[in-house]
């Protein structure tokens, strides 16, 4: 509410150049293993409460299932921190014929929606002098 | 930069552009508007249009557009917002018959060559801007981009040529484009004909994954335009150039062909003539749709074949 006494920062912005030289890291809380279709992430559930009525009776999931088609999955697995937001661009173009802006408007939506479900974070190149943050 | 180029068309304009460089923003029609090629690290190609029928309107427009470089400069107050003062340079040796232009060159934060050209054919006046990044100005870029540039197409029969996101095709020069969307694999374009006259090119991709648990057959199936019932019995299959076309016509009869003449919009795509094909274009991994729409059969028919070849579509 007083956050104007504070001054509070927004997140500095990150340059093209550098947002190209990240390096998006999969969760490590998150297994998954890879299929003919894809991949399959299990991500796990927070733990509730008590659970009340029938509820009580049929025990909560302990993680939930997100498929991923084969191009959804050949990213994730390159999410290992060692590929740049750059070599995805590339392989997504390489492997898939996608022109240079299809695979930039589809990476970055794609790792958007990732890190929003906190399923990637983003390691910046050394010396790019910009704070952390959750999007590429 | 890599020097391979391709060629942008976009509303009769034509120019070979480096490959990397893809339109990114898109304003206006055939009359005025505005658009932007990108690279992965900015905009580098920005042409902007209007129509000009006055014979000086080509210096009129240049020395406007330098002397609002120079007072937006002027503005900045910096004293060294040039490095290099707008200047005139003869880039280009030689316009094509009909076309004038001036080109100039700066720098400031970034390096620009501009140019102003004007065609007395079609009365358009275009402004283009070939940005780099400081100190990275690569003239001879600049010169090919210039030199290769094309307004309007060579006379009123000659097709139009349609070039972005590796996809081509040529379209009559009397038809318009009226809608287009483009996504990451997907790309719709829709084009108005004379009369009743309407054809949507639609492409997804890639092919490879969307026909994973599908056939052609099934897939072009379930793409057609709410209404449009077809069994795959009754769709033509033919080969060209190695892939599998698959089409179909549909004629309305009776009440339904009236008022396909009387209506408008969605109700009458439902009762127009169509003649539709779908195909899986292996060498792009690419999956295409034509759709052409019109009073009666014969007419849609021959929009069709005229304006989309698969051979130039395939092309890019």
């Amino acid at each position: 509410m007083f956050g104007w006494i504070r001054g509070s920062k927004k997140a500095e912005a990150v340059d093209r150049a550098t947002s190209l030289a990240t390096r998006p890291v999969r969760n490590r809380l998150v297994k998954w293993e890879t299929t003919e279709e894809g991949a399959v992430l299990h991500v796990p559930l927070k733990k509730m409460g008590r659970a009340k009525g029938f509820a009580a009776f049929r025990p909560a999931p302990e993680s939930k299932d997100i498929v991923l088609d084969e191009i959804g999955g050949g990213l994730w697995a390159r999410c290992d921190g060692e590929h740049t937001t750059a070599d995805l661009l590339g392989w997504m173009r390489d492997r898939w014929q996608f022109s240079y802006r299809e695979a930039e408007q589809g990476l970055t939506h794609y790792l958007r929606t990732l890190a929003k479900r906190g399923l990637v974070a983003f390691a910046l190149p050394e010396g790019s002098g910009a704070r952390r943050h959750g999007e590429a | 930069m890599t020097d391979a180029t391709y060629e942008f068309g976009w509303r009769k304009f034509r120019l070979d552009v480096p490959e990397p460089w893809e339109p990114a923003h898109f304003e206006g029609d055939d009359a005025k508007g505005y658009v932007r090629l990108d690279d992965v690290y900015g905009p580098r190609l920005e042409l902007r249009w209007g129509l000009a029928y006055r014979e000086d309107a080509c210096d009129t427009a240049f020395e406007q557009y330098l002397k609002g470089l120079r007072r937006d400069a002027r503005k900045k107050k910096g004293a060294g917002v040039f490095r290099r003062e707008p200047k005139e340079v003869a880039l280009v040796s030689a316009w094509p018959e009909g076309m004038k232009g001036r080109v100039a060159r700066w720098s400031a934060e970034i390096d620009c060559v501009s140019a102003v050209v004007a065609c007395s054919v079609c009365n358009r006046l275009t402004a283009l801007r070939v940005l780099f990044a400081a100190r990275e100005m690569r003239t001879s870029v600049a010169r090919r981009i210039l030199e290769s540039f094309r307004d309007h197409t060579a006379s009123v029969d000659a097709p139009s040529v349609w070039s972005l996101y590796r996809m081509r095709f040529e379209v009559p020069s009397r038809w318009r484009l009226a809608e287009h969307r483009f996504g990451p694999g997907y790309a719709e374009m829709r084009f108005r004909g004379p009369g009743r006259l309407l054809a949507d090119v639609r492409r997804w991709g890639p092919a490879e994954v969307l026909l994973r648990r599908q056939s052609l057959e099934a897939w072009y199936l379930g793409q057609l335009a709410p209404g449009v019932r077809v069994e795959a019995g009754d769709l033509d299959r033919t080969e060209v150039r190695g892939d599998e076309v698959l089409s179909f016509e549909r004629r309305p009869g009776g009440v339904a062909a009236v008022l396909g003449r009387l209506s408008r919009g969605k109700q009458a795509r439902r009762r127009l003539a169509l003649v539709s094909a779908g195909w899986h274009c292996a060498s792009t991994n690419r999956l295409w749709v034509v759709d052409v729409y019109g009073a009666s059969l014969d007419e849609a028919r021959e929009a069709e074949w005229r304006a989309f070849c698969h051979a130039d579509a395939e092309e890019g």
